[in-house]
């Protein structure tokens, strides 16, 4: 178990968050640019000074010194070592400084395999941040800290390679905190979802609840939603465009009435703009034949409803 | 398969001109510091270089080139902490009282440190006593001319290395220790390599000032002679035409290794 209750104060800029992730879980740490993930990393893994108290399966961190903590890292920008091949790169971050089976294992996994002896400063952006992957998991961590660590790599590869680390992360029995702000990202991999905002945790969910509650407008907009309807004097009712049908309402579901402004292609299907009565717009991911524009029936699930004082937007 | 295909050759960047004003400067730049070279190589009297090989390699020439390598060493291993200690410290005015003690040597005209010397290492001084009890000697020994080429070189070496560890990449060494390494193991697989082509570079520098020091050496250690005091000699007892074939032998011995390191360490420079 990692437990940390962080404080972080630097001029301009303050963090302060309080985590628990269990073995082999997953916890996504979800945030703009700037939020304050990378620090959060940073101070769990003991480059970064912080405040608080920072413990992993019953020791106290907060006094130890990166390397006797065992939080690997995965930086953001990851370099490589100065010299030598990749394996001898990867053997280095080896507890016996040796590359054993196992690991070599990890370069297959990671597609390193056919760079093992390729020299490691010719590596491309993606194929190093792999490798810092592979370097941080041959380490045997306590817990795995990943700082964005596919955001080099093209979709096809973000896809499968996420799902990869998150097994073998489960393989070693390491809690995994995991910084993205790719929220499909997060839901592929991630068992809970922490929320960050200005240095704040603003929410702190299951990743199958972590839609329910958005606190504010600002977090509903990083989750998805993109769209509102007024449902009160001063609320409005947070619409997500995977979440909206075009259609008659069906049993729980909310009747509202709409018009199709505009359709543009969306992956496999559709993205509908709609305007909403009395007063809001969403937009709405259909499948199949795209709608034509005009007058239609939209059936909403019951959702957020948020404060939004009258005459004002919530973006 | 796309992950060789990228690395199926080496880049090859366009080569980007010089703007013309700046490439004028750096020309006339080049052939002044050749100029001192280039009369050498014109005036020398090649006919007596045999001679002078012979003189040189009875005494001169070993004693500088053993004197520099011992000189270049003490460098190498008192001045790579120093400069470490000084890249990596947060106590901003220590590090700025040690690099003043460094300049100090650089400051100092050569002459002003021999004549010092001799205060330190003179055969009645306490540390000249000890030295000669070790068997090291006190002045006008080996370990005298050592000294002095020592206080002429050592600050080229710390400050380039100082340089050096500047510029590796402390994010780098962070994330190492997060795999569970020592401090002393990330140094010496991530923070020297890293540092080891401006390390080289000050070697380099550090050497080609040992083995030509002088004004320290003429006054601590006349003798065992080295080729600058020799080439001094030779220039008050004959005259040029038995200087100069000296001062080319001289440049033969102490340029190979710093146009060895400048080539290797710069061709691996410019990978990224």
């Amino acid at each position: 178990m990692l437990t940390a209750s962080l404080r972080v104060l630097r001029p301009g800029f303050s963090l302060q968050a309080d985590l628990a992730v269990a073995p082999g879980d997953c916890l996504c740490l979800l945030g703009p640019t700037g939020a304050g993930k990378s620090t959060l990393l940073r101070a769990v893994a003991g480059v970064e000074e912080a405040e608080g108290s920072i413990r992993l399966a019953g020791r106290d961190l907060g006094p130890l010194p990166p390397w006797r903590r065992r939080c690997a890292l995965v930086p953001q920008r990851p370099r490589p070592l100065p010299g030598g091949r990749v394996r001898d790169q990867v053997a280095f971050a080896c507890p016996g400084g040796r590359l054993d089976a196992q690991t070599a294992a990890l370069l297959e996994d990671f597609d390193l395999a056919l760079l093992a002896d390729r020299p490691a400063r010719a590596l491309s952006g993606g194929e190093t941040q792999r490798l810092a992957i592979v370097q941080a998991l041959a380490s045997r961590p306590a817990a795995v800290l990943l700082d964005e660590p596919l955001a080099a790599q093209d979709p096809e590869r973000r896809r499968r390679l996420g799902e990869r680390l998150r097994e073998r992360a489960r393989d070693i029995g390491a809690p995994l905190l995991w910084a993205t702000h790719d929220l499909a990202e997060a839901q592929r991999v991630a068992d809970r979802v922490a929320v960050l905002d200005g240095g704040a945790v603003v929410l702190d969910a299951p990743v199958a609840e972590m839609l329910d509650h958005p606190p504010s407008w600002r977090v509903a907009r990083l989750l998805g939603y993109e769209g509102w309807v007024r449902v009160g004097a001063e609320t409005a009712l947070a619409l997500h465009p995977d979440r909206l049908r075009l259609g008659p309402p069906g049993p729980g579901e909310l009747a509202l009435e709409g018009r199709v402004v505009a359709v543009r292609p969306h992956g496999g299907g559709w993205r509908a703009a709609l305007r909403l009565q009395p007063e809001g717009e969403a937009e709405v991911t259909l499948l199949g034949v795209p709608p034509s524009p005009g007058q239609a029936p939209v059936a909403a699930p019951a959702g957020p409803i948020l404060p939004l004082p009258a005459g004002r937007r919530p973006w | 398969m796309d992950v060789t295909a990228s690395h199926a050759s080496p880049r090859r960047p366009r080569p980007r001109p010089l703007p013309g004003a700046l490439g004028l400067v750096a020309a006339l730049g080049v052939a002044l510091l050749a100029a001192p070279a280039a009369a050498l190589l014109l005036h020398a009297d090649y006919g007596r270089l045999p001679q002078a090989l012979t003189e040189a390699a009875a005494g001169p020439l070993p004693t500088s080139l053993t004197s520099a390598a011992a000189a270049l060493a003490a460098c190498v291993v008192l001045g790579t902490p120093v400069a470490y200690w000084t890249a990596r410290t947060t106590r901003a005015r220590l590090r700025r009282l040690v690099e003043a003690v460094l300049l100090v040597p650089l400051l100092m005209p050569p002459l002003v440190v021999g004549l010092v010397l001799i205060y330190l290492l003179g055969p009645t001084t306490p540390l000249g006593a000890f030295t000669a009890a070790i068997g090291l000697g006190s002045t006008n020994s080996l370990f005298a001319l050592t000294l002095a080429s020592f206080y002429e070189a050592a600050p080229y070496y710390v400050f380039s290395a100082t340089a050096a560890f500047e510029r590796s990449d402390p994010a780098l060494e962070a994330t190492a220790a997060t795999w569970g390494r020592p401090p002393a193991s990330v140094f010496w697989r991530v923070t020297l390599p890293a540092a080891a082509p401006g390390l080289a570079v000050g070697m380099a520098m550090a050497w080609a000032r040992a083995v030509g020091a002088f004004g320290a050496a003429v006054v601590v250690a006349y003798h065992p002679t080295g080729l600058p005091v020799a080439i001094w000699i030779a220039l008050e007892e004959v005259g040029l035409p038995a200087a100069f074939p000296l001062a080319l032998l001289l440049l033969a011995a102490a340029l190979p290794l710093p146009l060895a390191v400048r080539g290797g360490w710069s061709d691996a420079h410019r990978v990224p």
